[in-house]
């Protein structure tokens, strides 16, 4: 590719390997007080993998419960229990975190042609907060456990038994290390660009990440001051929360949502992002209407903040809020629309390999949009009255989350997976996956439209018999997903045992991380990279291998 | 104002003790007048409280602009302090819409007094803080939660 | 922002690998220590919407509660803070212009400032504490009261509470710059630690700037 020189030593092809930043200073103990960006990632890859297997145990646990209605596996306390770790963790430890802190701090830097976060230190001292605040999480689970489900709302989580005052704290430390991580890549962003990298140059990952850090530095602490409140709330009875006393208990669901509605942008958007460098990519065109999806990413961020009580059409705030949140949630869709859109035209007419990424992104693009059309329902006021905490409500926000997100995360990891370890993976086995996940995903949750749509409410864990043909549907499909998952991460860990064989670039790509060799020199390129061309110009790109 | 000519970092050198000595006798000027105010009745508490936010923004700004280095700051820090405060905005201003356009329900064992001192969580229903102790059924929530009865309008 | 100059007088022992300049390094720091201050407003923030809506559902509570705090005591302690912030700027100055001893001197005036301020609290806490007009269910006084007047206190006890850690927290950090300054670590070359320092001290004198009418003044 034309697009790049680099000043210093020729990085293409076998012509120089220098030791990469697995192979320098080995050891676990300088693994663990590295500051470098790519271990740091590679560490957070780690850690969110593995509670994205303990939230998915317990997903898979609460399906077997509802494969017959009446209580067989357990019983309704320990089924509010599960329900309410598999969402816990799922949000604040796997999702909130899983593409900016992992791959995010993987190939920033590298996109950006930089040799590290401006803040390679706090980077770190975020990595070990996530994990004491896991700790936490764990430790709640162990001390009691907690029944309130993710959202915590008062005054149930204020008078139940239950470690719900180390959860909330746990909340509270998580929030700290994704401010961490945000603030970082904000000030990496503005002050550690390749020289000839203008805001115009920047790879779409990272006006994503930039949207999603915007949200991560200024919403989280309104979340830290919740669980601050409702701490002082259980534990002195300070009464705001409280009607008894005087308090609002909408008040609590106003503060949680205030972060917790920003909170779900945090997640989509670095799935967007992602989706944004798989596309021109696999289809070697550049990509169509680049302003139009990096500005969509700012204003997504920007109305995320003004849509919160969505989640409270029946919670008994006011009519007009109700009408003023109704209208400003229909926002949303025109910058999502934007996004959609775009991806496709750029596919429009593109020669597309079907590789691993590209399935998944393909994957995404159907599900995100059946997930964001269900939301337009959800953001209606009269239809939401219906739809209101039902499999409705679960079914949407999985296909966002997961057919979104988290599709979204395992594409880019397959992406940049040769660039991570320097080695290629089995494209049967990336193809395997892609399609049992896809499969697999539409036949849990596409059922859960039909039964909320008839009524059956979330969170239970009993049903009425009519549900039960729907509900073992969900549950077969539950486990197909699981074993999609499973063969993707086998195929993952299945390339580590073969020798290097990874080139700089194997799926041509035309951002500046495909320069460095793969996996890259711990500051990440020989010399300093000058870039001279936009992202996503493939006139000049040859396709190696 | 003294600057120091070789100033090699390319930081350029603002204010001074003079500029920040004036700067001080305005804040500690406007605190005077805050208090002076409070102790004026305008007519309505409204009146005075936004006479004293008035005043305290006006020194904040004082505090960010010289203080802060703000005035002669790169922008984009100064982008990055006011959106903290537009978000803050959105937060207050769209909370007081809900609350003031709803009426406020008191359950019907409110008290009006601060909580008794009773042991912590015991149990997994709400336990009783009213004066008698436990003098309602366990189902008796707050009317403002979500699944009680709607106001009726 | 992001050239490539090399630094015409070599490297400083300060500038970290990753950043091509003291500038660049400079300006993330700042930028950094900006988004940060937007957290610790957001942060604050909450507890103002708090107060702000409680004080909305019960005016006559807080006006009957805020009679029982000192206003000459929060006056004192605001007239502390605003001499602190000035101490502090002018230090920052000196760092700026190679003054060493003006620099040590407006640090340890400072750290005296914020001493003062914490001894004031403690006596006005004190004699909250003694009276019982403590936070939520510690709430114990029994003198003429208007309904939901404790709520009053818990949101005082929060407010001030999570001010003054702040301020324990700045007495640390500037400690620590204090130590370092009396080491000869800044000169006019490098003193981004004494100015992000003292950006945190203004932002905990402009949170108070705002508490101190919100508490004691209302009316």
């Amino acid at each position: 590719m034309a697009d790049v020189k680099t000043t210093g030593a020729h990085v293409h092809g076998e012509a120089a390997h220098h030791a990469s930043y697995l192979e320098e200073n080995k050891g676990i103990m300088n693994w663990l007080v590295t500051y470098d960006h790519k271990r740091i990632g590679l560490m957070y890859l780690w850690s969110v993998l593995l509670m994205f297997l303990v939230g998915g145990l317990f997903a898979l646990l609460v399906r077997l419960e509802l494969l017959t209605p009446g209580e067989d596996l357990m019983n309704a306390e320990t089924y509010n229990r599960v329900f309410t770790l598999h969402g816990a963790i799922m949000v604040f430890l796997f999702i909130i975190p899983a593409v900016p802190a992992s791959l995010g701090n993987f190939v920033l830097p590298l996109m950006l042609g930089a040799k590290d976060v401006a803040f390679p230190k706090l980077n770190l001292a975020s990595y070990y907060i996530y994990v004491v605040g896991a700790i936490m999480a764990i430790l709640s689970i162990v001390l009691g456990g907690v029944d309130t489900g993710w959202t915590f709302y008062t005054p149930y989580s204020t008078s139940t038994a239950g470690a719900v005052t180390l959860m909330t704290l746990s909340v509270f430390v998580l929030g700290f290390s994704s401010i961490f991580t945000g603030l970082n890549f904000i000030a990496t962003i503005h002050t550690l660009r390749a020289p000839g990298m203008s805001w115009y140059n920047l790879p779409l990952f990272v006006w994503g990440t930039y949207a999603t850090s915007v949200i991560q530095v200024m919403a989280t602490p309104v979340l830290g001051i919740t669980t601050v409140l409702l701490v002082m709330e259980r534990v002195f009875q300070v009464g705001i929360f409280d009607a008894r006393l005087g308090g609002d208990p909408v008040l609590f669901q106003h503060f949680f949502w205030f972060y917790s509605h920003p909170a779900v942008y945090i997640m989509i958007l670095p799935g967007m992002a992602i989706i944004s460098e798989l596309i021109p990519t696999f289809s070697k065109k550049t990509i169509f209407g680049y302003r139009g999806i990096a500005f969509s990413s700012i204003a997504i961020a920007l109305v995320s903040f003004l849509v919160w009580a969505h989640h409270m059409f029946t919670s008994g705030q006011s009519p007009l809020t109700n009408a003023i949140f109704s209208f400003l949630t229909f926002l949303v869709a025109i910058p999502s629309g934007i996004k959609v859109f775009n991806w496709t035209a750029t596919m429009y007419r593109g020669s597309i390999s079907l590789k691993t990424p590209m399935l998944y992104a393909m994957s995404f693009l159907l599900l995100f949009t059946i997930g964001g059309l269900t939301g337009l329902f959800l953001g209606t006021l009269a239809t939401d009255i219906h739809l209101h905490d039902t499999y409705f409500v679960v079914a949407h926000f999985h296909y966002v989350m997961m057919g979104g997100t988290v599709i979204a995360f395992i594409g880019g990891l397959f992406y940049w997976w040769p660039k991570m370890v320097g080695r290629m993976y089995s494209e049967k086995g990336g193809a395997l996956s892609a399609i049992l996940v896809f499969i697999g995903f539409n036949a849990t949750f596409l059922p859960q439209f039909i039964m909320g749509s008839r009524g059956m409410p979330r969170r239970y864990f009993t049903y009425l018999d009519q549900f039960q043909p729907l509900h073992q549907f969900s549950t077969v499909g539950a486990e197909i997903l699981g074993a999609g998952i499973l063969v993707a991460i086998l195929t993952l860990v299945a390339s580590l045992r073969k020798k290097p064989d990874a080139i700089a670039n194997p799926w041509g790509g035309s951002t500046l991380e495909w320069e460095a060799q793969s996996p890259p020199v711990t500051h990440n390129f020989v010399g300093t990279p000058v870039l001279e061309h936009a992202p996503y110009d493939y006139r000049h790109a040859k396709v190696e291998g | 104002m003294s600057h120091h000519a070789d100033s090699h970092a390319g930081h350029d050198v603002h204010g001074g003790p003079k500029l920040y000595g004036a700067i001080l006798a305005g804040l500690l000027f406007l605190t005077i007048v805050t208090v002076g105010a409070a102790y004026v009745d305008f007519g309505s508490s409204t009146i005075n409280i936004v006479i004293a936010m008035t005043i305290a923004t006006i020194k904040g700004s004082l505090v960010c602009l010289y203080f802060m280095h703000l005035r002669w700051d790169k922008v984009v820090n100064a982008v990055v302090f006011l959106s903290s405060l537009v978000f803050l905005a959105f937060f207050i201003t769209l909370c007081l819409i809900d609350v003031e356009s709803r009426d406020v329900l008191r359950p019907a064992n409110w008290t009006g007094q601060a909580p008794t001192p009773i042991p912590s969580q015991v149990s997994n229903t709400p336990e009783g803080i009213g004066q008698p102790p436990k003098p309602l059924p366990k189902e008796q929530q707050p009317a403002t939660d979500g699944h009680a009865a709607p106001p009726k309008h | 922002m992001s050239q490539t100059l090399e630094s015409a007088h070599g490297h400083h022992p300060a500038q970290q690998h990753h950043f091509a300049t003291m500038e660049q390094q400079f300006s993330a720091a700042k930028l950094g220590m900006w988004l940060f201050l937007a957290t610790e407003i957001l942060l604050f923030g909450g507890l103002f919407v708090g107060y702000g809506i409680m004080h909305n559902r019960h005016p006559e509570a807080f006006v009957a509660g805020h009679h029982h705090l000192q206003r000459p005591m929060g006056a004192i302690n605001t007239i502390v803070l605003l001499f602190s912030s000035f101490t502090m700027v002018v230090a920052v100055w000196a760092s700026q212009t190679n003054r060493k001893k003006l620099l040590i001197w407006g640090l340890i005036a400072t750290i005296a400032c914020a001493g003062i301020f914490m001894v004031v609290k403690y006596f006005e806490y004190s004699h909250k504490i003694h009276d019982g007009l403590l936070p939520g269910k510690f709430y114990s006084y029994k003198g003429p009261q208007v309904e939901g007047e404790f709520m009053f206190f818990s949101f005082y006890f929060m407010m001030t509470g999570l001010h003054g850690f702040h301020v324990l927290i700045g007495m640390i950090v500037l400690a620590w710059i204090l130590i370092r300054a009396m080491r000869n670590e800044f000169s006019d070359q490098y003193y981004a630690p004494v100015d992000l320092a003292g950006l945190y001290w203004h932002l905990v004198d402009l949170i108070w700037i705002y508490l101190f009418p919100l508490l004691y003044l209302v009316s």
